[in-house]
């Protein structure tokens, strides 16, 4: 037991994601040199901030009992359709408003599908997610467009008062996310949709368009995420971000949030964003391939899953 | 009744696929009246009240509130008239806590913003609960607390809203003789301040209590409405099902067998402590006890669900140890639980796949599975337990629940097993089902199964019971046969009456 704020807090019901990312961290400041710094630190925290903010949308389509296959190439396509736009001339926050605006467009057709057209969640954004690939594709036939316009990459990578943008738009993003989450109406009908649809239409909420707008948000976000790394790699390219559903998904359930009943908490979600995080920037700094690192993180995040599914089980008997 | 009735339903038919549920009902209820509608499973006492509460939409007929004719087309609009209740299925989300619940969309507002304001939902929940006599904490999810902690939020939840017509579906049948009495108070209060209040019950007793006039539904037609006073519960019950049948509990004694079941010193974490008892071939053992009072955590536990801390189960005369429900169905144990929706049936899968969920290895040893005699095997048990269904095909969840008992009913009787637990076996059902569930557990017993039935409806433990346990905060408390065993006796052991208690009395019950 240790005493915390007047609050006992016993080690054991420390969620094992914490311990997980403790054990890594360990781990690479003995075998990876330069891993334990605090410029690496802040590296991480940059790197894990597109991620972070995509994972928001996940976790809440999570929470309603769904889920959202198409991010990953709705990111990309946002990534695409700014850089096509500022390629084009356009002034920057049109272009920006552009690669915002697919994204949106893509969660509000996911929504459609999921909601109104009544699709499995699993079908629709698999199909919305290819559809948007497809059309990065042919927008770019393929290849990668410079996105070099120092105004762009200023707003979603430059620095202010000596804070690195991407760490400011996450945690505004989670910030308002947070707020809508728990002291609106909105948030708990994210809750609802999961837990008990039929409570919340008895109540008189149109559950149709609650549902729809969980993917219009999480459409938005991933392009909010998908323009953090054009900027970063001032390119704009369609397969950019093709594991983020998988990563999306993974640091969400890593996080506790469960695929049943509406439980969890976004807040949760930067517990399993940090431990991805984390491993892929060790395996960078030790220098292991990339190729390598797929299959290593899906051990880690299947163990880090299983150890949670004990420890509630534990916790809850 | 000099007032204008405040709801009129004027010839109201609704059809479902390949059902009549309700054909050409009419109904007034007025204000500060407790009216009751009764009739047996499938009658269409339920889907009445989902038509006043917009949840069903009628197929034909009209309604008229404050004798305007309205379009109840959603929940929504029939609260905007001032009609909501509580249902049978709960309208909770589960992760979402207490006060959240019984705000939902309804939640109080910092002045001139969209932000909950927390605090004072909390506030006006916690003032709701006690003025409903409960303690619950408001802050706990739903998922944490118990099915009669459940159905009191569910009744703050509609309390909160201040309706014209309060429609009540089955309120009582998870909560204990205290409860009900706080809920009638409140009733009775409501009814003061000019409330009509729809009430459905099986319970005759409770319903003479509280009830005004009686409306019975047969066969999703209008029998009759008159003030209850004017019937007997002879009368009401032969109005229910058209013919006679008997309110007698249906028994036939014989010498009790070899030893089934046997459990020695049993404990369970948080659970049962120290429990011993017998269950021979040819008996029926009842459970009492209070909701709480740690029976199902008892069957749960024998039967392989829960973990057994210590203690010894033997059955048949052979040492076990229950780890699994799968091996205790293998040793030939079966389980009718307390919630045959979650836990007895597979509500998506037809009547016939879930006669033979049980039996499917014993029935096809070589794996290789007959579809057509599984639809044969399912047509004998329809049959031969009356269950109202059009075909085997049909989706149990469509089945009303006497229908839906009867079915997890006919999945244990095909395992042909010795020694069954019925949790709770006719709650909820219908007295002609309940008739006939009884007369089937005799049947049983006469062939020489062993049963352990827990009840919290004190005349069938009586009537059905040779030998009676009583559970009191998970210990057995008191043991009866049945020639010594009295309605005052076991009732005042399971309520521990007279005995100086630490107050867990009533915190168990609340």
């Amino acid at each position: 037991m240790v005493e915390l704020k007047g609050r006992q807090v016993s080690l054991g019901s420390i969620p094992p994601v914490i311990w997980m990312t403790l054990f890594l961290i360990v781990v690479y400041s003995i075998f990876a040199p330069g891993f334990l710094s605090g410029r690496n630190a802040l590296n991480i925290a940059i790197q894990a901030a597109p991620l972070f903010v995509v994972s928001i949308g996940m976790t809440m389509i999570i929470l309603t009992e769904g889920i959202d296959l198409s991010l990953g190439f709705v990111a990309g396509l946002a990534g695409v359709v700014t850089s096509l736009m500022l390629q084009a001339g356009h002034p920057v926050a049109l272009a920006i408003l552009g690669g915002l605006a697919s994204g949106t467009l893509c969660g509000l057709v996911n929504g459609f599908l999921v909601s109104i057209a009544s699709l499995p969640t699993f079908i629709a954004t698999l199909g919305v997610g290819s559809v948007a690939y497809g059309i990065g594709l042919i927008a770019t036939g393929g290849r990668s467009i410079p996105a070099l316009q120092e105004s762009f990459r200023f707003i979603f990578q430059g620095s202010v008062l000596g804070i690195r943008m991407p760490i400011v738009i996450a945690l505004v993003v989670f910030g308002v996310t947070y707020v809508f989450m728990h002291f609106t109406a909105y948030g708990r009908n994210v809750v609802g949709l999961g837990g008990n649809p039929q409570a919340l239409r008895t109540a008189g909420v149109n559950i149709e368009l609650a549902r729809l707008l969980v993917y219009v948000y999480g459409g938005l976000l991933a392009a909010v995420g998908g323009l953090m790394v054009a900027a970063r790699t001032a390119s704009g390219y369609a397969a950019a971000q093709e594991g983020w559903h998988f990563e999306a998904i993974a640091a969400t359930v890593v996080g506790g949030t469960s695929f049943r009943e509406g439980r969890g908490r976004i807040a949760n979600t930067i517990l399993g964003v940090l431990l991805i995080s984390v491993l892929r920037n060790g395996l960078n700094i030790a220098g292991v391939h990339n190729m390598y690192q797929y299959g290593l993180i899906g051990v880690t995040v299947v163990t880090a899953i299983v150890l949670d599914v004990l420890f509630t089980k534990a916790r809850d008997r | 009744m000099t007032q204008r009735p405040v709801v009129q339903m004027k010839g109201i038919s609704k059809y479902f696929p390949g059902v009549k549920a309700l054909d050409d009902v009419s109904v007034d209820i007025y204000p500060g009246e407790v009216h009751v509608l009764i009739g047996e499973n499938g009658a269409g006492k339920s889907t009445l009240s989902k038509i006043l509460m917009g949840i069903y939409t009628a197929s034909s007929g009209e309604i008229l509130v404050d004798g305007q004719q309205v379009n109840i087309s959603s929940p929504s609009v029939a609260r905007a008239h001032g009609i909501g209740g509580v249902h049978q299925e709960f309208m909770l989300v589960p992760w979402l806590n207490v006060a959240q619940n019984i705000f939902l969309n309804r939640e109080p507002r910092w002045k001139n913003t969209f932000l909950i304001n927390h605090s004072a939902m909390h506030r006006q929940s916690r003032e709701l609960l006690s003025s409903l006599g409960v303690d619950i904490d408001t802050r706990l999810p739903i998922r944490r607390l118990g099915t009669a902690q459940q159905q009191m939020v569910e009744i703050a939840k509609a309390l909160e809203q201040k309706l014209r017509v309060f429609i009540l579906d089955e309120p009582t049948a998870v909560l204990s003789a205290r409860e009900v009495e706080l809920l009638f108070k409140q009733v009775r209060r409501m009814k003061e301040e000019g409330v009509a209040i729809v009430y459905i019950s099986h319970r005759l007793q409770e319903i003479r209590e509280i009830g005004d006039r009686v409306t019975v539904l047969r066969d999703g037609k209008h029998v009759t409405t008159c003030p209850l006073s004017e019937v007997t519960d002879d009368e009401l019950v032969r109005l229910m099902v058209g013919r006679n049948i008997s309110l007698m509990y249906p028994r036939h004694r014989r010498e009790p067998g070899a030893e089934v079941l046997a459990v020695a010193n049993l404990c369970v974490k948080n659970g049962p402590q120290n429990i011993n008892l017998k269950v021979h071939s040819g008996e029926i053992v009842g459970i009492a006890g209070l909701v709480g009072s740690g029976r199902t955590e008892l069957a749960r536990a024998v039967f392989g669900i829960d973990p057994i801390e210590k203690g010894e189960v033997r059955l048949y005369g052979q040492p076990v140890k229950p780890q699994s429900p799968n091996q205790m169905v293998k040793r030939g144990m079966g389980l009718l639980p307390e919630d045959r929706k979650q836990y007895g049936l597979a509500l998506r899968n037809s009547v016939a796949q879930n006669t033979v969920m049980a039996s499917l290895r014993q029935r096809f040893p070589k794996g290789i599975i007959s579809e057509r005699k599984i639809h044969e095997l399912a047509g004998t048990y329809v049959e031969k337990l009356h269950i109202a269904t059009p075909h085997v095909r049909r989706t149990v969840g469509y089945l009303s629940g006497g229908n839906q008992q009867k079915v997890v009913l006919a999945k244990w009787l095909d395992t042909e097993s010795g020694f069954l637990i019925f949790d709770e076996p006719t709650r909820g059902i219908d007295v002609g089902a309940k008739v006939e569930v009884h007369t089937l557990m005799d049947q049983l017993v006469q062939q020489g199964t062993g049963i352990l039935m827990i009840s919290s409806d004190l005349p069938e433990v009586l009537g059905m019971s040779d030998r009676i346990y009583v559970m009191y905060e998970g210990r057995i408390v008191g043991h009866f046969t049945h020639e010594e065993a009295t309605q005052e006796k076991v009732a005042s052991l399971m309520l521990r009456v007279g005995v100086k208690g630490n107050g867990r009395a009533q915190r168990t019950a609340g």
